[in-house]
Protein backbone atom coordinates (compact mmCIF):
# COMPACT_ATOMS: atom_id res chain seq x y z
CA UNK A 1 0.00 0.00 0.00
CA UNK A 2 1.46 3.44 -0.91
CA UNK A 3 2.25 6.01 1.74
CA UNK A 4 -0.62 8.30 0.70
CA UNK A 5 -3.15 5.48 0.95
CA UNK A 6 -1.77 4.47 4.35
CA UNK A 7 -1.93 8.05 5.66
CA UNK A 8 -5.49 8.48 4.37
CA UNK A 9 -6.53 5.22 6.04
CA UNK A 10 -4.94 6.24 9.39
CA UNK A 11 -6.54 9.69 9.27
CA UNK A 12 -9.92 8.12 8.61
CA UNK A 13 -9.41 5.70 11.51
CA UNK A 14 -8.51 8.62 13.78
CA UNK A 15 -4.97 7.34 14.51
CA UNK A 16 -3.34 10.56 13.23
CA UNK A 17 -4.66 14.05 12.41
CA UNK A 18 -4.15 16.05 9.22
CA UNK A 19 -1.17 17.98 10.65
CA UNK A 20 0.65 14.75 11.55
CA UNK A 21 -0.07 13.34 8.10
CA UNK A 22 1.39 16.49 6.48
CA UNK A 23 4.53 16.26 8.67
CA UNK A 24 4.99 12.60 7.73
CA UNK A 25 4.61 13.39 4.02
CA UNK A 26 7.14 16.23 4.28
CA UNK A 27 9.65 14.05 6.14
CA UNK A 28 9.35 11.15 3.67
CA UNK A 29 9.73 13.49 0.70
CA UNK A 30 12.89 14.98 2.23
CA UNK A 31 14.53 11.60 2.79
CA UNK A 32 13.29 10.15 -0.49
CA UNK A 33 15.90 8.35 -2.59
CA UNK A 34 15.71 8.15 -6.39
CA UNK A 35 15.65 4.35 -6.51
CA UNK A 36 14.17 4.26 -10.00
CA UNK A 37 16.89 6.56 -11.33
CA UNK A 38 19.61 4.48 -9.66
CA UNK A 39 18.15 1.27 -11.04
CA UNK A 40 18.04 2.67 -14.58
CA UNK A 41 21.62 4.01 -14.32
CA UNK A 42 22.71 0.63 -12.97
CA UNK A 43 21.09 -1.15 -15.93
CA UNK A 44 22.76 1.28 -18.31
CA UNK A 45 26.18 0.62 -16.78
CA UNK A 46 25.54 -3.12 -16.96
CA UNK A 47 24.65 -2.90 -20.66
CA UNK A 48 27.74 -0.76 -21.28
CA UNK A 49 29.94 -3.32 -19.52
CA UNK A 50 28.53 -6.22 -21.56
CA UNK A 51 28.96 -4.18 -24.73
CA UNK A 52 32.65 -3.57 -23.94
CA UNK A 53 33.24 -7.29 -23.42
CA UNK A 54 31.47 -8.17 -26.68
CA UNK A 55 33.41 -5.58 -28.70
CA UNK A 56 36.66 -7.12 -27.47
CA UNK A 57 35.29 -10.62 -28.13
CA UNK A 58 34.67 -9.65 -31.77
CA UNK A 59 38.47 -9.60 -32.09
CA UNK A 60 38.95 -7.46 -35.15
CA UNK A 61 41.55 -8.67 -37.62
CA UNK A 62 42.12 -5.20 -39.06
CA UNK A 63 43.64 -3.77 -35.88
CA UNK A 64 47.14 -4.87 -34.90
CA UNK A 65 47.64 -6.53 -31.54
CA UNK A 66 49.93 -3.81 -30.21
CA UNK A 67 47.37 -1.11 -31.05
CA UNK A 68 44.60 -3.04 -29.31
CA UNK A 69 46.74 -3.65 -26.22
CA UNK A 70 47.96 -0.03 -26.09
CA UNK A 71 44.52 1.50 -26.48
CA UNK A 72 43.14 -0.80 -23.84
CA UNK A 73 45.86 0.12 -21.31
CA UNK A 74 45.20 3.80 -21.96
CA UNK A 75 41.46 3.26 -21.51
CA UNK A 76 42.12 1.49 -18.19
CA UNK A 77 44.28 4.39 -16.99
CA UNK A 78 41.65 6.89 -18.18
CA UNK A 79 38.90 5.22 -16.11
CA UNK A 80 41.00 5.44 -12.93
CA UNK A 81 41.16 9.25 -13.30
CA UNK A 82 37.49 9.90 -12.43
CA UNK A 83 37.76 7.44 -9.54
CA UNK A 84 40.71 9.37 -8.06
CA UNK A 85 38.91 12.70 -8.49
CA UNK A 86 35.57 11.55 -7.07
CA UNK A 87 37.03 9.69 -4.07
CA UNK A 88 38.97 12.76 -2.92
CA UNK A 89 35.81 14.89 -3.32
CA UNK A 90 33.54 12.21 -1.78
CA UNK A 91 31.28 12.07 -4.83
CA UNK A 92 29.84 8.63 -4.12
CA UNK A 93 27.83 7.90 -7.26
CA UNK A 94 30.54 8.99 -9.68
CA UNK A 95 32.93 6.69 -7.82
CA UNK A 96 30.46 3.81 -8.03
CA UNK A 97 29.81 4.26 -11.75
CA UNK A 98 33.51 4.56 -12.53
CA UNK A 99 34.33 1.48 -10.38
CA UNK A 100 31.77 -0.54 -12.33
CA UNK A 101 33.30 0.67 -15.60
CA UNK A 102 36.81 -0.15 -14.37
CA UNK A 103 35.68 -3.71 -13.58
CA UNK A 104 34.24 -4.06 -17.08
CA UNK A 105 37.35 -2.62 -18.73
CA UNK A 106 39.63 -4.98 -16.76
CA UNK A 107 37.64 -8.13 -17.66
CA UNK A 108 37.63 -6.95 -21.30
CA UNK A 109 41.42 -6.54 -21.02
CA UNK A 110 41.86 -10.06 -19.67
CA UNK A 111 39.79 -11.35 -22.59
CA UNK A 112 41.90 -9.29 -25.01
CA UNK A 113 45.13 -10.79 -23.63
CA UNK A 114 43.63 -14.26 -24.05
CA UNK A 115 42.89 -13.55 -27.72
CA UNK A 116 46.25 -11.92 -28.50
CA UNK A 117 48.38 -14.54 -26.72
CA UNK A 118 45.98 -17.47 -27.38
CA UNK A 119 45.50 -18.26 -23.69
CA UNK A 120 43.09 -21.18 -24.00
CA UNK A 121 43.09 -22.18 -20.33
CA UNK A 122 39.96 -22.75 -18.22
CA UNK A 123 37.63 -19.80 -17.55
CA UNK A 124 38.33 -19.73 -13.81
CA UNK A 125 41.88 -18.51 -14.47
CA UNK A 126 40.53 -15.35 -16.15
CA UNK A 127 37.99 -14.82 -13.37
CA UNK A 128 40.52 -15.28 -10.56
CA UNK A 129 42.93 -12.88 -12.30
CA UNK A 130 40.11 -10.31 -12.38
CA UNK A 131 39.53 -10.88 -8.66
CA UNK A 132 43.25 -10.44 -7.91
CA UNK A 133 43.37 -7.12 -9.79
CA UNK A 134 40.00 -5.68 -8.74
CA UNK A 135 39.37 -6.91 -5.18
CA UNK A 136 41.52 -4.28 -3.37
CA UNK A 137 39.97 -1.34 -5.25
CA UNK A 138 36.39 -2.67 -4.95
CA UNK A 139 36.59 -3.54 -1.26
CA UNK A 140 38.34 -0.30 -0.31
CA UNK A 141 36.36 2.14 -2.47
CA UNK A 142 32.95 0.48 -2.98
CA UNK A 143 30.15 2.26 -1.10
CA UNK A 144 26.82 1.03 -2.48
CA UNK A 145 25.02 -2.14 -3.48
CA UNK A 146 25.99 -1.60 -7.14
CA UNK A 147 29.70 -2.31 -6.68
CA UNK A 148 28.94 -4.88 -3.94
CA UNK A 149 26.70 -6.94 -6.24
CA UNK A 150 29.23 -6.71 -9.09
CA UNK A 151 32.22 -7.82 -7.03
CA UNK A 152 30.31 -10.48 -5.06
CA UNK A 153 28.88 -12.03 -8.24
CA UNK A 154 32.39 -12.31 -9.77
CA UNK A 155 33.68 -13.73 -6.45
CA UNK A 156 31.09 -16.51 -6.38
CA UNK A 157 31.36 -17.15 -10.15
CA UNK A 158 35.17 -17.32 -10.10
CA UNK A 159 35.41 -19.75 -7.18
CA UNK A 160 32.47 -21.78 -8.52
CA UNK A 161 34.12 -22.08 -11.94
CA UNK A 162 37.28 -23.32 -10.20
CA UNK A 163 35.34 -25.99 -8.31
CA UNK A 164 33.38 -27.20 -11.34
CA UNK A 165 36.28 -27.25 -13.78
CA UNK A 166 37.61 -30.75 -13.26
CA UNK A 167 35.84 -34.10 -12.97
CA UNK A 168 38.18 -35.55 -10.37
CA UNK A 169 39.52 -33.54 -7.49
CA UNK A 170 42.03 -34.93 -5.07
CA UNK A 171 44.57 -33.56 -2.61
CA UNK A 172 44.78 -29.77 -2.48
CA UNK A 173 41.99 -29.45 -5.07
CA UNK A 174 39.57 -30.60 -2.34
CA UNK A 175 40.47 -27.47 -0.35
CA UNK A 176 39.91 -25.36 -3.48
CA UNK A 177 36.44 -26.93 -3.73
CA UNK A 178 35.97 -26.09 -0.08
CA UNK A 179 36.90 -22.46 -0.72
CA UNK A 180 34.20 -22.30 -3.40
CA UNK A 181 31.68 -23.85 -1.00
CA UNK A 182 32.70 -21.32 1.66
CA UNK A 183 32.32 -18.29 -0.64
CA UNK A 184 28.72 -17.41 0.40
CA UNK A 185 29.63 -17.53 4.09
CA UNK A 186 32.78 -15.50 3.33
CA UNK A 187 30.61 -12.77 1.81
CA UNK A 188 28.42 -12.76 4.92
CA UNK A 189 31.55 -12.62 7.13
CA UNK A 190 32.89 -9.64 5.17
CA UNK A 191 29.52 -7.87 5.48
CA UNK A 192 29.58 -8.26 9.27
CA UNK A 193 32.94 -6.51 9.74
CA UNK A 194 32.69 -2.92 11.00
CA UNK A 195 33.27 -0.35 8.23
CA UNK A 196 31.90 3.15 8.84
CA UNK A 197 30.23 4.82 5.84
CA UNK A 198 30.09 1.48 3.95
CA UNK A 199 26.88 0.01 5.31
CA UNK A 200 25.18 -0.22 1.92
CA UNK A 201 28.17 -1.97 0.36
CA UNK A 202 28.12 -4.41 3.27
CA UNK A 203 24.37 -4.91 2.78
CA UNK A 204 25.04 -5.83 -0.85
CA UNK A 205 27.65 -8.43 0.14
CA UNK A 206 25.24 -9.81 2.74
CA UNK A 207 22.39 -10.06 0.22
CA UNK A 208 24.48 -12.05 -2.29
CA UNK A 209 25.95 -14.17 0.51
CA UNK A 210 22.57 -15.13 1.96
CA UNK A 211 21.06 -15.79 -1.47
CA UNK A 212 23.89 -18.10 -2.58
CA UNK A 213 24.18 -19.75 0.85
CA UNK A 214 20.51 -20.70 0.99
CA UNK A 215 20.41 -21.63 -2.70
CA UNK A 216 23.53 -23.76 -2.45
CA UNK A 217 22.39 -25.46 0.77
CA UNK A 218 19.02 -26.30 -0.83
CA UNK A 219 20.68 -27.75 -3.95
CA UNK A 220 23.07 -29.79 -1.77
CA UNK A 221 20.09 -31.81 -0.50
CA UNK A 222 20.04 -33.53 -3.90
CA UNK A 223 22.91 -35.57 -2.45
CA UNK A 224 20.34 -37.57 -0.46
CA UNK A 225 19.14 -39.11 -3.74
CA UNK A 226 22.72 -39.97 -4.83
CA UNK A 227 25.03 -42.72 -3.60
CA UNK A 228 27.64 -41.48 -1.15
CA UNK A 229 30.33 -44.08 -0.50
CA UNK A 230 32.74 -44.00 2.43
CA UNK A 231 35.48 -42.72 0.11
CA UNK A 232 33.19 -39.96 -1.21
CA UNK A 233 32.24 -39.03 2.34
CA UNK A 234 35.92 -38.73 3.28
CA UNK A 235 36.60 -36.36 0.37
CA UNK A 236 33.52 -34.32 1.24
CA UNK A 237 34.67 -34.02 4.85
CA UNK A 238 37.94 -32.46 3.67
CA UNK A 239 35.98 -30.09 1.42
CA UNK A 240 33.88 -29.00 4.41
CA UNK A 241 36.86 -27.86 6.52
CA UNK A 242 36.93 -24.32 5.11
CA UNK A 243 33.11 -23.81 5.03
CA UNK A 244 32.86 -24.85 8.68
CA UNK A 245 35.71 -22.54 9.74
CA UNK A 246 34.25 -19.61 7.80
CA UNK A 247 30.77 -20.25 9.24
CA UNK A 248 32.22 -20.17 12.76
CA UNK A 249 34.07 -16.97 11.89
CA UNK A 250 30.91 -15.36 10.54
CA UNK A 251 28.94 -16.32 13.67
CA UNK A 252 31.65 -14.82 15.87
CA UNK A 253 31.69 -11.61 13.78
CA UNK A 254 27.89 -11.44 13.89
CA UNK A 255 27.81 -11.76 17.68
CA UNK A 256 30.63 -9.22 18.01
CA UNK A 257 29.21 -6.47 15.78
CA UNK A 258 25.44 -7.23 15.64
CA UNK A 259 24.85 -6.40 11.98
CA UNK A 260 22.61 -9.47 11.61
CA UNK A 261 20.23 -10.39 14.47
CA UNK A 262 21.88 -13.07 16.60
CA UNK A 263 18.70 -15.20 16.49
CA UNK A 264 19.09 -15.45 12.72
CA UNK A 265 22.85 -16.11 12.74
CA UNK A 266 22.69 -19.68 14.01
CA UNK A 267 20.02 -21.13 11.68
CA UNK A 268 21.44 -19.17 8.73
CA UNK A 269 25.09 -20.16 9.15
CA UNK A 270 25.26 -23.15 11.49
CA UNK A 271 21.96 -24.68 10.38
CA UNK A 272 22.77 -24.62 6.66
CA UNK A 273 26.32 -25.92 7.20
CA UNK A 274 25.04 -28.77 9.39
CA UNK A 275 22.32 -29.69 6.87
CA UNK A 276 24.84 -29.74 3.99
CA UNK A 277 27.30 -31.76 6.08
CA UNK A 278 24.67 -34.40 6.86
CA UNK A 279 23.82 -34.71 3.16
CA UNK A 280 27.38 -35.18 1.92
CA UNK A 281 29.46 -36.79 4.67
CA UNK A 282 27.05 -39.50 5.82
CA UNK A 283 27.48 -42.56 3.53
CA UNK A 284 24.16 -43.71 2.07
CA UNK A 285 22.87 -45.65 -0.95
CA UNK A 286 21.13 -44.06 -3.95
CA UNK A 287 18.07 -46.30 -3.74
CA UNK A 288 15.56 -46.76 -0.93
CA UNK A 289 13.05 -44.44 0.71
CA UNK A 290 14.92 -43.91 4.01
CA UNK A 291 17.72 -41.62 2.75
CA UNK A 292 15.17 -39.55 0.80
CA UNK A 293 12.91 -39.27 3.82
CA UNK A 294 15.84 -38.14 5.98
CA UNK A 295 16.76 -35.64 3.24
CA UNK A 296 13.23 -34.20 3.24
CA UNK A 297 13.18 -33.91 7.02
CA UNK A 298 16.62 -32.24 7.08
CA UNK A 299 15.49 -29.77 4.40
CA UNK A 300 12.27 -28.91 6.21
CA UNK A 301 14.03 -28.53 9.58
CA UNK A 302 16.72 -26.28 8.02
CA UNK A 303 14.21 -23.97 6.36
CA UNK A 304 11.82 -24.23 9.29
CA UNK A 305 14.50 -22.96 11.66
CA UNK A 306 15.20 -20.07 9.27
CA UNK A 307 11.47 -19.29 9.03
CA UNK A 308 11.15 -19.28 12.84
CA UNK A 309 14.17 -16.96 13.19
CA UNK A 310 12.79 -14.69 10.48
CA UNK A 311 9.50 -14.39 12.39
CA UNK A 312 11.32 -13.48 15.60
CA UNK A 313 13.59 -10.90 13.92
CA UNK A 314 11.12 -9.32 11.50
CA UNK A 315 12.78 -10.42 8.24
CA UNK A 316 9.50 -10.77 6.34
CA UNK A 317 10.96 -11.47 2.92
CA UNK A 318 13.16 -14.25 4.29
CA UNK A 319 10.17 -15.77 6.06
CA UNK A 320 8.20 -15.81 2.81
CA UNK A 321 11.12 -17.44 0.95
CA UNK A 322 11.50 -20.07 3.68
CA UNK A 323 7.81 -21.00 3.62
CA UNK A 324 7.87 -21.20 -0.19
CA UNK A 325 10.96 -23.41 -0.13
CA UNK A 326 9.30 -25.84 2.28
CA UNK A 327 6.18 -25.90 0.14
CA UNK A 328 8.13 -26.60 -3.03
CA UNK A 329 10.03 -29.40 -1.31
CA UNK A 330 6.75 -30.96 -0.19
CA UNK A 331 5.62 -30.80 -3.81
CA UNK A 332 8.79 -32.52 -4.98
CA UNK A 333 8.32 -35.27 -2.37
CA UNK A 334 5.19 -36.43 -4.13
CA UNK A 335 6.96 -36.55 -7.47
CA UNK A 336 9.85 -38.51 -5.96
CA UNK A 337 8.09 -41.05 -3.75
CA UNK A 338 4.88 -41.81 -5.65
CA UNK A 339 5.35 -42.38 -9.33
CA UNK A 340 1.85 -43.25 -10.61
CA UNK A 341 -0.28 -40.54 -12.24
CA UNK A 342 -3.29 -41.02 -9.99
CA UNK A 343 -1.39 -40.96 -6.75
CA UNK A 344 0.74 -38.04 -7.95
CA UNK A 345 -2.46 -36.17 -8.82
CA UNK A 346 -3.89 -36.72 -5.35
CA UNK A 347 -0.56 -35.67 -3.90
CA UNK A 348 -0.55 -32.45 -5.93
CA UNK A 349 -4.05 -31.56 -4.71
CA UNK A 350 -3.01 -32.11 -1.12
CA UNK A 351 0.20 -30.15 -1.68
CA UNK A 352 -1.72 -27.27 -3.23
CA UNK A 353 -4.01 -27.08 -0.22
CA UNK A 354 -0.97 -27.13 2.08
CA UNK A 355 0.78 -24.32 0.16
CA UNK A 356 -2.36 -22.13 0.25
CA UNK A 357 -2.78 -22.81 3.95
CA UNK A 358 0.87 -21.85 4.52
CA UNK A 359 0.44 -18.59 2.57
CA UNK A 360 -2.69 -17.66 4.57
CA UNK A 361 -1.08 -18.75 7.80
CA UNK A 362 1.95 -16.55 7.08
CA UNK A 363 0.05 -13.34 7.56
CA UNK A 364 -1.74 -14.59 10.69
CA UNK A 365 1.52 -15.79 12.17
CA UNK A 366 3.12 -12.35 11.73
CA UNK A 367 0.18 -10.70 13.49
CA UNK A 368 0.32 -13.22 16.33
CA UNK A 369 4.06 -12.66 16.77
CA UNK A 370 3.47 -8.84 17.01
CA UNK A 371 6.61 -8.05 15.09
CA UNK A 372 8.53 -4.79 15.77
CA UNK A 373 8.45 -2.19 12.95
CA UNK B 1 41.50 7.89 2.53
CA UNK B 2 45.28 8.22 2.24
CA UNK B 3 46.39 9.25 -1.25
CA UNK B 4 49.17 6.67 -1.43
CA UNK B 5 46.69 3.86 -0.71
CA UNK B 6 44.19 5.21 -3.24
CA UNK B 7 46.97 5.45 -5.85
CA UNK B 8 48.18 1.94 -5.07
CA UNK B 9 44.79 0.23 -5.47
CA UNK B 10 44.02 2.19 -8.66
CA UNK B 11 47.44 1.32 -10.12
CA UNK B 12 47.04 -2.40 -9.42
CA UNK B 13 44.78 -3.23 -12.43
CA UNK B 14 47.06 -1.25 -14.81
CA UNK B 15 50.25 -2.82 -13.43
CA UNK B 16 48.68 -6.28 -13.45
CA UNK B 17 47.61 -6.04 -17.10
CA UNK B 18 51.00 -4.58 -18.08
CA UNK B 19 52.77 -7.41 -16.27
CA UNK B 20 50.58 -9.92 -18.14
CA UNK B 21 51.67 -8.40 -21.48
CA UNK B 22 55.34 -8.45 -20.41
CA UNK B 23 55.21 -12.07 -19.22
CA UNK B 24 53.66 -13.33 -22.45
CA UNK B 25 55.94 -11.27 -24.71
CA UNK B 26 59.03 -12.58 -22.89
CA UNK B 27 57.76 -16.16 -23.20
CA UNK B 28 57.21 -15.73 -26.95
CA UNK B 29 60.65 -14.22 -27.56
CA UNK B 30 62.85 -16.84 -29.27
CA UNK B 31 59.92 -19.16 -30.02
CA UNK B 32 60.22 -21.41 -33.10
CA UNK B 33 57.43 -21.64 -35.68
CA UNK B 34 55.74 -24.96 -36.57
CA UNK B 35 53.10 -25.80 -39.17
CA UNK B 36 50.94 -28.69 -37.87
CA UNK B 37 48.07 -30.45 -39.69
CA UNK B 38 44.69 -30.28 -37.88
CA UNK B 39 40.98 -31.28 -38.02
CA UNK B 40 38.24 -29.29 -36.11
CA UNK B 41 35.01 -27.21 -35.57
CA UNK B 42 33.93 -23.71 -34.37
CA UNK B 43 32.16 -22.90 -31.08
CA UNK B 44 32.17 -19.75 -28.88
CA UNK B 45 33.65 -18.76 -25.51
CA UNK B 46 31.50 -16.35 -23.39
CA UNK B 47 34.32 -13.91 -22.65
CA UNK B 48 37.12 -14.52 -25.14
CA UNK B 49 34.92 -14.75 -28.23
CA UNK B 50 34.89 -17.11 -31.19
CA UNK B 51 37.39 -19.92 -31.41
CA UNK B 52 38.15 -22.89 -33.61
CA UNK B 53 38.58 -26.17 -31.73
CA UNK B 54 40.72 -28.78 -33.43
CA UNK B 55 42.95 -31.78 -32.92
CA UNK B 56 46.56 -31.93 -34.00
CA UNK B 57 46.76 -34.42 -36.83
CA UNK B 58 50.26 -35.69 -36.07
CA UNK B 59 51.62 -39.21 -35.60
CA UNK B 60 51.93 -40.16 -31.97
CA UNK B 61 54.78 -42.36 -30.77
CA UNK B 62 55.40 -43.84 -27.34
CA UNK B 63 53.18 -44.65 -24.35
CA UNK B 64 50.37 -42.06 -23.96
CA UNK B 65 49.18 -43.50 -20.64
CA UNK B 66 50.80 -40.72 -18.59
CA UNK B 67 48.94 -38.11 -20.65
CA UNK B 68 45.55 -39.35 -19.36
CA UNK B 69 46.55 -39.14 -15.71
CA UNK B 70 45.91 -35.54 -14.57
CA UNK B 71 48.20 -36.04 -11.59
CA UNK B 72 51.24 -36.63 -13.86
CA UNK B 73 52.87 -34.22 -16.28
CA UNK B 74 52.92 -35.16 -19.95
CA UNK B 75 55.38 -33.80 -22.47
CA UNK B 76 55.79 -34.46 -26.16
CA UNK B 77 58.85 -34.14 -28.39
CA UNK B 78 58.03 -32.66 -31.80
CA UNK B 79 59.96 -33.72 -34.86
CA UNK B 80 59.56 -33.23 -38.58
CA UNK B 81 60.32 -36.23 -40.80
CA UNK B 82 59.82 -35.04 -44.36
CA UNK B 83 56.10 -34.27 -44.77
CA UNK B 84 55.16 -35.97 -41.51
CA UNK B 85 54.92 -34.46 -38.01
CA UNK B 86 55.84 -36.86 -35.20
CA UNK B 87 54.91 -36.25 -31.55
CA UNK B 88 56.73 -38.67 -29.26
CA UNK B 89 55.75 -38.99 -25.58
CA UNK B 90 58.80 -37.91 -23.65
CA UNK B 91 60.37 -40.26 -21.11
CA UNK B 92 63.28 -39.73 -18.74
CA UNK B 93 66.66 -39.69 -20.45
CA UNK B 94 65.18 -38.88 -23.86
CA UNK B 95 66.86 -36.12 -25.84
CA UNK B 96 64.15 -33.60 -26.74
CA UNK B 97 65.19 -30.34 -28.48
CA UNK B 98 61.55 -29.38 -29.30
CA UNK B 99 59.75 -30.03 -26.02
CA UNK B 100 56.01 -29.43 -25.80
CA UNK B 101 54.36 -29.26 -22.36
CA UNK B 102 50.66 -30.19 -22.62
CA UNK B 103 49.71 -28.47 -19.37
CA UNK B 104 51.09 -25.00 -20.15
CA UNK B 105 49.85 -25.30 -23.76
CA UNK B 106 46.28 -26.10 -22.58
CA UNK B 107 46.19 -29.17 -24.83
CA UNK B 108 43.66 -31.81 -23.80
CA UNK B 109 44.13 -35.52 -24.46
CA UNK B 110 41.10 -37.54 -25.59
CA UNK B 111 40.33 -41.00 -26.92
CA UNK B 112 38.35 -40.73 -30.14
CA UNK B 113 37.56 -42.49 -33.39
CA UNK B 114 38.71 -40.59 -36.45
CA UNK B 115 37.23 -41.14 -39.95
CA UNK B 116 39.12 -43.92 -41.74
CA UNK B 117 40.78 -45.19 -38.56
CA UNK B 118 40.36 -48.86 -37.66
CA UNK B 119 40.18 -48.25 -33.89
CA UNK B 120 39.95 -45.36 -31.39
CA UNK B 121 43.22 -43.63 -30.66
CA UNK B 122 44.44 -40.84 -28.36
CA UNK B 123 44.22 -37.38 -29.89
CA UNK B 124 45.49 -34.01 -28.71
CA UNK B 125 42.92 -31.19 -28.81
CA UNK B 126 43.41 -27.43 -28.65
CA UNK B 127 41.76 -24.18 -29.79
CA UNK B 128 42.62 -20.89 -31.46
CA UNK B 129 40.72 -17.63 -30.86
CA UNK B 130 39.67 -15.98 -34.14
CA UNK B 131 37.83 -12.82 -35.07
CA UNK B 132 34.07 -12.84 -35.51
CA UNK B 133 34.46 -11.84 -39.15
CA UNK B 134 36.92 -14.57 -40.09
CA UNK B 135 35.32 -17.42 -38.07
CA UNK B 136 32.63 -18.42 -40.66
CA UNK B 137 35.17 -18.55 -43.52
CA UNK B 138 37.61 -20.58 -41.46
CA UNK B 139 34.87 -22.96 -40.39
CA UNK B 140 33.89 -23.47 -44.03
CA UNK B 141 37.52 -24.11 -44.96
CA UNK B 142 37.83 -26.65 -42.13
CA UNK B 143 34.93 -28.60 -43.66
CA UNK B 144 36.15 -28.54 -47.26
CA UNK B 145 39.93 -28.79 -47.26
CA UNK B 146 42.84 -29.98 -45.14
CA UNK B 147 44.08 -27.29 -42.78
CA UNK B 148 47.16 -26.64 -40.68
CA UNK B 149 47.82 -24.45 -37.65
CA UNK B 150 50.91 -22.27 -37.56
CA UNK B 151 52.09 -22.27 -33.96
CA UNK B 152 55.04 -20.95 -31.98
CA UNK B 153 56.85 -23.26 -29.56
CA UNK B 154 58.43 -21.28 -26.72
CA UNK B 155 61.59 -22.31 -24.88
CA UNK B 156 59.37 -23.13 -21.89
CA UNK B 157 57.50 -25.77 -23.93
CA UNK B 158 54.28 -23.82 -24.50
CA UNK B 159 52.77 -24.16 -27.99
CA UNK B 160 51.00 -20.92 -28.97
CA UNK B 161 48.62 -21.24 -31.93
CA UNK B 162 49.03 -18.20 -34.20
CA UNK B 163 46.89 -18.73 -37.33
CA UNK B 164 45.16 -21.33 -39.48
CA UNK B 165 46.17 -22.02 -43.09
CA UNK B 166 45.04 -24.37 -45.84
CA UNK B 167 47.52 -27.16 -46.49
CA UNK B 168 46.12 -28.60 -49.66
CA UNK B 169 43.47 -28.23 -52.38
CA UNK B 170 39.75 -28.20 -51.46
CA UNK B 171 37.98 -31.60 -51.39
CA UNK B 172 35.70 -32.28 -54.43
Amino acid sequence: MSLDHSLAAWEKAGIIDAAAAARIRAYEKKSERPYALWAIIGLGLFALALGLVLIVAANWDEITDWLKLGVHLMLTAAVTGPIWWSVLRQRRWITEGALFLLGAVVIAGIALHAQVYQLAGPLWQSLLLWLALMTPVMLLLGRTRLSAYGWAAMFVWGLGALAFEYDVHKGLWLLADGLAMASPALLILLSLLPCPDRERFADGLRDVGILTLLGGASIAHVAWSQRISSADAGDMAVRLILPVLVAFGAIWAGRRWNRIPVRLLYPLLAGTTLAVALAIIVPHPATGWLPRLIGVLAFVVMWGAIAHAAVLTGWRALFGIAISAIGIRIFIVYIELFGSLAITGVGLIVTGVIIIALAVGWRRLFRLAELPQ
Amino acid sequence: MRRWLLGAVLALPILGLSASIAVHEIALAGATEWRIPIAGYDPRDPIRGRYIAFIYDWQVAGDTGACFDKRRSCELCLERRGEDMIASVRHSGMRCPNRLDLGSSDIAVQITSLPGASKPRPVFASRIFVSETSAPALEAQMRTRPMAVVARLTRGGRLVNTRLEPRGPAAR
